[in-house]
């Protein structure tokens, strides 16, 4: 079975059932599976018409609308290898958004993008000799409906060939293009919808992203592949209303929901204190994406209680685009286990219950591996390490990818003999997962990847400090949930520390769109360095965390 | 009309205070932007807008939420939106 034949059948046995509802400032629009398949279908004919054959690669670049949607599976009809990239963000700026991409496409040279006009003029202004065949989306495409007796290329495809391409987040000139094959995607939205006990019956609300693999796989794909309902709202809108999404599952009475661990809280603090909505319907709402906290549950419990919300309707799920979505996902008929372990045998790498009286802390279990898949724990020489002890998370799998596009040394480094090395950290007690960290400098802000030294490289730039010496650290901030970066530089004596804090998060807000939380400004020398003479990330994050520096960016230090 | 608006940008910069939480000594003008201001990411410009809004009583419109260049733009729409209704 490939996904070009399941649309199909889908499409046979169920034209009027409602596929997915658009919410966009307040308006619902609904598409059934027959509208769906045809959208999709007129968008095939379109890319054949463009020369589009078997295994290219088609971009989309596009905002919240339909269009996304036809536009992908489309792409997948006609054989085509699609994968969604992030729309440049008001923030950024265009010029520069562009720029980035071009080091990107040289790489994995994409034959045709979908996009809109005005992208594609700052495309061509920001790009020297921009030559890639775009087409622009929107209503005039369907307006030539596609020819269900039309053999497109995507009918003849294998399951085993490549059929969709998910863009790693972060800084777009390293972004890898994790490949996933037909089988591999419809066998693990098979296997995890049996481990949450996903059926027929069953509806799903978000507001994720499509370029991630939380909005893309658990939301878009599932819906797709197991012909369900969506109820997809745009993530900007969401943003600053974040209680749209609580609206939607009580209008559609949607029963499952994905979200990072920060948008509990983001809902939690921005939704109207007296709302009240009736949430009885939601089976489980999954978190998934960055390390999981308890007091985070804890709080959406004492909120959103009186509105049908129980501890177990809150679920843990470990994932990542690499092996399609999850990993493990916990049992989603009782409640998240919890260890509480002695603080200082964990910092040095052993999960051991805490003693009464001791110092603790407490770890959100990610739950049991999910049908098929084996989960190790590894030392630096990737040897298994025992239960309760802190190493690297290794994943084998029927589902895993087939590698990085057109990146083969990035995947010799990661998928070794059947498993992948996942560069996350974490322990196994009794059989159940527990995540703790990530091992490179990468820093998650709100479900998105950055590093550390990309941050550091656009730092250096910046007059008065002094190149090479900073650090950008994830600082978690306790009001809002969320990890936030802060960079610590040294500067010169006549440095404007004002001024330059401005600079840095104008600079690393224009490059990455990331809006950093504030520069720290030390005096030379001050950074400590490691035995090797470079400058501790580790050690001076700690260093950060202990004193109260004097900050730029009138912080309040909490 | 010269006061009036600088009314709504001191009501806007009390907000903005309590919402970031910053000290007195921090000047916000028409100039200010999200660059110039620590924490001032895209969850806690949602809180910004709650605020403004409360504040104001009035709802600020989806699609002009994002391209605000500065405070001095944000003080012009609501006013806008005070002289709409």
């Amino acid at each position: 079975m490939t996904i070009a034949e399941r649309l199909r059948s889908l499409y046979a046995s169920n034209p009027d059932r409602i596929a997915c509802t658009f919410i966009s400032s307040g308006r619902a629009e609904a598409i059934t599976f027959g509208e769906l398949y045809r959208r999709s279908l007129a968008y095939a004919a379109q890319f054949s018409e463009q020369g589009v054959k078997p295994g290219d690669l088609i971009l989309v670049i596009l905002q919240h609308t339909p269009h996304l949607f036809y536009s992908y599976l489309g792409a997948i009809l006609a054989g085509a290898i699609p994968s969604f990239m992030p729309f440049p963000s008001p923030k950024q700026r265009a010029q520069l958004y562009w720029a980035d991409h071009e080091t990107l496409f040289h790489r994995i040279e994409p034959r045709l993008i979908v996009t809109y006009e005005r992208n594609l003029s700052d495309a061509q202004a920001s790009i020297a000799d921009f030559s890639i065949p775009t087409l622009i989306a929107g209503d005039e495409i369907l307006s030539v409906p596609g020819d269900p007796e039309i053999e497109y290329a995507g009918f003849s495809s294998s399951p085993d060939d490549v059929a969709c391409l998910q863009h790693s987040s972060g800084t777009t000139s390293l972004k890898k293009g994790v490949m996933l094959t037909h089988r591999a995607i419809i066998d693990e939205v098979a296997a995890y919808s049996r481990a949450i006990d996903f059926g027929p019956s069953d509806s799903i609300a978000s507001w994720l992203p499509l370029y991630h693999d939380m909005g893309f796989i658990a939301c878009f794909m599932t819906s797709m592949l197991e012909g369900t309902h969506l109820v997809q709202l745009d993530p900007f809108e969401w943003t600053i209303r974040p209680h749209i999404l609580l609206e939607a599952m009580q209008e559609y009475r949607t029963t499952f929901c994905w979200l990072p661990n920060f948008a509990f809280s983001h809902i939690v603090n921005a939704a109207p204190a007296q709302g009240h909505w009736d949430l009885s319907a939601v089976r489980a709402i999954i978190d998934c994406s960055e390390p999981c906290k308890k007091e985070t549950f804890d709080r959406f419990v004492r909120r959103f209680g009186g509105c049908g919300i129980r501890l177990e309707t809150l679920q843990v799920s470990y994932a990542m685009a690499e092996n399609v979505f999850a990993v493990t996902q916990t049992s989603i008929d009782r409640p998240v286990r919890v260890a509480t372990l002695d603080a200082g045998t964990f910092s040095s790498g052993r999960a051991e219950p805490a003693h009464p009286s001791g110092p603790a802390i407490s770890v959100v279990s990610c739950g049991h591996p999910v049908d098929g898949v084996e989960v190790r724990v590894w030392d630096e020489h990737s040897n298994a390490v025992p239960d309760g002890i802190i190493g690297e998370i290794a994943v084998a799998s029927p589902f895993l990818f087939t590698g990085y596009y057109k990146l083969p040394e990035k995947t010799r480094e990661r998928l070794r003999g059947g498993w992948y090395a996942t560069g996350d950290m974490g322990f196994i007690l009794e059989g159940e997962l527990f995540v703790t960290g990530r091992i490179d400098d990468m820093i998650i802000v709100n479900g998105r990847n950055y590093y550390a030294h990309e941050i550091e490289a656009i730092v250096n730039s910046v007059p008065f400090l002094l190149p090479g010496r900073n650090v950008a650290i994830g600082v978690d901030d306790a009001r809002s949930d969320a990890t936030s970066v802060v960079v610590l530089a040294e500067c010169t004596a006549e440095c404007d520390t004002d001024l330059a804090g401005r600079e840095v998060r104008r600079m690393i807000l224009e490059r990455l769109g990331l809006a950093i939380h504030s520069l720290v400004a030390l005096p030379a020398g001050e950074l400590v360095k490691t035995t090797s003479g470079k400058i501790s990330r580790t050690k001076n994050k700690q260093l950060f965390l202990e004193r109260a520096f004097t900050t730029t960016g009138h912080s309040d230090g909490s | 009309m010269e006061a009036e608006r600088d009314e709504v940008l001191e009501r806007v910069a009390a907000v903005m205070r309590r919402t970031f939480r910053l000290p007195e000594s921090v000047e916000i003008d028409r100039r200010t932007t999200s660059a110039d201001i620590a924490g001032w990411d895209s969850l806690s410009h949602a809180l910004l807008i709650m605020g403004i809004e409360k504040e104001f009583g009035l709802a600020l419109p989806f699609d002009r939420m994002y391209d605000l260049g500065n405070v001095g733009e944000l003080v012009d729409l609501i006013r806008s939106i005070q002289a709409a209704e």
